[in-house]
């Protein structure tokens, strides 16, 4: 069931086209992924949606409802800019973002407490942001979107910024935010990690919507795709000249091909052997990345 | 009694007001924000928790405690010092020598009492001893020889010691001349009951009035609060922007919510302040007798404390806007110095008037005038120098205006807060939108 429903978002700042007619939705009990490229709409999506950016035209409904004030007590956020009052204690930071979120006092300590031993923070709950990492400070940052265990939780780039382990912390709470009922909306430039953690991805490009669908959906749409690894090429430049074949990505040796639907897989396989032993042959799926820039291209 | 009114009337006109705005803002929030029952105490409503935070924050930063230190130690010293300053009662030993009038003591008594003069008076059994007295025992010898004898006077010329001599010199020769003539005591009590003539001017000139010390000192305090805390304003908003945690914040909350949260929770510090200072104030008053304790003070007082909230609440607006413009504080002293003139003039001004005798008419303009009102209103209450519709018309004025800068200020901020980078332009947020 959609609830979050974005519907023909414009915005303009003087010749700058921010939001064209932005729309889509974002339905409960999945993670969605928000990409695009800088300067692409996503910031000003995500503020619209909390009423930070007044809208030239355009609707924003949760479960049918315009969006207001006391429905955005229910939204959990975290701002790509982060901001944390820098000289106040996290757990008094923490509760005070729940209690602004309708929680008692009591609820918003011991819930706010819960949510920094969850995240790692144990035994620090009386340190000042400034005196911690900048990791340990995007942790507080999620704390405080998630306090109030909010219905929609929107993340604008919440793992830049972290290290291996943080990312699977915090990869692993999207999830299972996503898996409790809640919508889930992440933006992130870094595709590997969405790909593994969404269920749903929207691409947009100059405040348009360029790609929408399951992140199955999208891998298996498009042209047949090859990955060949041929020893002594690892540029791939006995791919180059193939007619109907476009050399997409080229990693470590690794060559992914895109092929037009009248090429023939064995006359691929016959060029490929014609340069050197190949060591590896395979059909496969678009990678995200690779639907980012099809998509934007 | 006139000075009642002219605080009552507009206190309870103040009153109303604002009873009516906050019910029209309640409607308004709650047709448009409405909030679960359980939400609608003051404590957890966004408002109250906005203060609240803020009130913790300041009541635990040492500038405060050294700020209300200054201001209570300074208040008292404006008041005690002078005190260390005031010339006591002279007291003067006088002693007589036999053979002088039956009535000198009495006359000796009466001078002394008219000039506030202190005296013990001893008679002598001898003039040699009194002689030999005077300077150890005696500082005044009065001698049957019709002489006065002193050691080295009683003080400089215009001095009270000076006047007393000069007094009672006159009443004893006086009383001496009159002995003299032999009068029957029908004649003599005439002579002594006599009323100097009643001086009548037909044009008098402008009585003088007396400095009031409250407002002086009030206007002193109220400036250094005022501008103590419409900063506190600015440097919260801009640290709020600069830390960009005002965007967290501004997704529960609406702008006029924000900056109305802090403006109360501030508001209440510098009322806490305020009444520390006041305390101090009249405790050292009563305790040295100070003429700032006066039979009106208290209405004085009130109308000081009105106006020190009613320009709080006008500069903490105005701050609020343009600490939302800048995320520097050398980008904010600058900003903020087109709007801190009025302040700094009405003070100033306000000093030079309440020290003088008169008011210009361009003074009483003033307050009328919101920026400067503040400091202008009470001092001319203090004065009685207005009356209560021009008290009620200044306070509805500043009423006014302030609610009609708060929305603009409000407007303003929304569309500056979340502009990062290069300092906001007037022109980008003066134009609808963000």
């Amino acid at each position: 069931m959609p609830v979050l429903d974005i519907s023909g978002l414009r915005r303009r700042f003087g010749d700058l086209v921010a939001l064209d007619g932005l729309s889509f939705t974002v339905a409960s009990g999945v993670v969605t992924g928000f990409l695009g490229p800088n300067g692409a709409g996503k910031t000003t999506t995500m503020r619209a949606i909390f009423g930070l950016v007044d809208l030239d035209e355009g609707d924003i409904r949760v479960d049918g409802h315009p969006v207001d004030a006391a429905r955005r007590q229910r939204f959990g956020y975290m701002p790509e800019e982060r901001g944390l009052y820098p000289t106040m204690k996290i757990l008094d930071q923490v509760e005070y973002f729940g209690r602004l979120h309708g929680l008692s006092r009591a609820d918003a300590r011991s819930k706010g407490a819960e949510w920094l031993t969850r995240l790692g923070l144990e035994g620090r709950e009386d340190a000042k942001v400034d005196e911690l990492s900048h990791g340990n400070q995007q942790r507080v940052q999620l704390a405080t979107a998630l306090v109030h265990d909010p219905d929609i939780l929107i993340l604008d780039e919440p793992l830049s910024g972290l290290d291996p382990t943080g990312i699977d912390d915090i990869g692993a709470i999207i999830v299972e935010r996503a898996r409790e009922g809640r919508a889930v909306v992440f933006s992130s430039h870094q595709l590997d990690l969405v790909e593994n953690l969404c269920d749903v991805v929207t691409i947009i490009d100059h405040g348009r919507v360029v790609a929408h669908g399951t992140v199955d959906e999208l891998a298996s749409a498009g042209q047949p795709r090859l990955t060949v690894r041929v020893e002594g090429d690892r540029e791939g430049r006995w791919a180059a000249s193939l007619p109907g074949v476009t050399v997409s990505e080229i990693n470590g040796g690794e060559v992914r091909l895109v092929l037009e639907d009248h090429v023939d897989t064995d006359l691929v396989l016959s060029a490929a052997r014609a340069a050197g032993r190949v060591t590896e042959f395979s059909l496969h799926r678009r990678r995200l990345s690779e639907v980012f820039r099809e998509s934007l291209s | 009694m006139s000075l009642p009114r002219h605080v009552i009337a507009p206190a309870i006109a103040v009153l109303a007001a604002s009873g009516a705005l906050l019910r029209r803002s309640r409607r308004r929030q709650r047709s448009r924000n409405p909030r679960p029952a359980s939400t609608r105490e003051w404590t957890r409503h966004p408002v109250g928790l906005v203060a609240g935070r803020e009130i913790r924050q300041r009541l635990r930063s040492r500038s405060f405690s050294i700020s209300v230190l200054i201001t209570v130690v300074a208040v008292a010293a404006i008041i005690v010092i002078p005190s260390f300053h005031h010339t006591s009662a002279l007291r003067v030993r006088v002693g007589v020598a036999p053979g002088t009038p039956s009535a000198t003591s009495a006359l000796i008594t009466r001078d002394a009492h008219a000039l506030g003069v202190v005296t013990t008076i001893t008679s002598f059994p001898s003039v040699s001893a009194l002689e030999s007295a005077l300077h150890r025992s005696v500082d005044l010898a009065v001698l049957s020889s019709q002489e006065l004898l002193t050691y080295g006077g009683l003080g400089a010329s215009g001095s009270s010691g000076s006047n007393f001599l000069t007094s009672l010199s006159l009443s004893l020769g006086q009383a001496s001349a009159l002995s003299a003539a032999h009068l029957s005591p029908s004649q003599l009590q005439t002579l002594q009951s006599a009323h100097p003539f009643r001086i009548v001017a037909l044009h008098p000139p402008t009585p003088r009035r007396s400095v009031d010390p409250l407002a002086l000192v009030g206007v002193i305090v109220m400036f250094m609060m005022v501008n103590q805390y419409a900063q506190w304003i600015l440097l919260g908003v801009m640290e709020e922007k600069s830390s960009r945690v005002v965007e967290v914040l501004l997704s529960g909350l609406r702008p006029v919510e924000m900056i109305g949260g802090k403006v109360s929770g501030i508001g209440f510090v510098a009322l806490l302040q305020g009444g520390l200072t006041i305390a101090s104030a009249l405790i050292a008053s009563y305790a040295v007798g100070s003429p700032l304790v006066q039979t009106h003070a208290s209405w004085t007082l009130a109308a000081l404390i009105l106006w020190f909230l009613l320009g709080y609440v006008f500069y903490s607006w105005v701050f609020a806007a343009v600490g939302s413009m800048v995320e520097r504080i050398d980008q904010a002293q600058s900003l903020a110095l087109p709007f801190s003139l009025p302040l700094f003039a009405g003070y100033i001004y306000s000093i030079f008037e309440a020290s003088s005798t008169t008011v210009s008419t361009l003074y009483r303009a003033l307050a009328y005038f919101p920026p400067t009102a503040l400091f202008a209103m009470p001092t001319l209450v203090s004065r009685g120098d207005v009356g209560p519709l021009g008290f009620s018309v200044s306070v509805a004025i500043d009423l006014v205006t302030t609610v009609l800068v708060a929305r603009l200020a409000a407007g303003i901020y929304r569309r500056a807060i979340l502009h990062t980078g290069s300092r906001v332009r007037w022109g980008d947020v003066l134009r609808r939108g963000r």
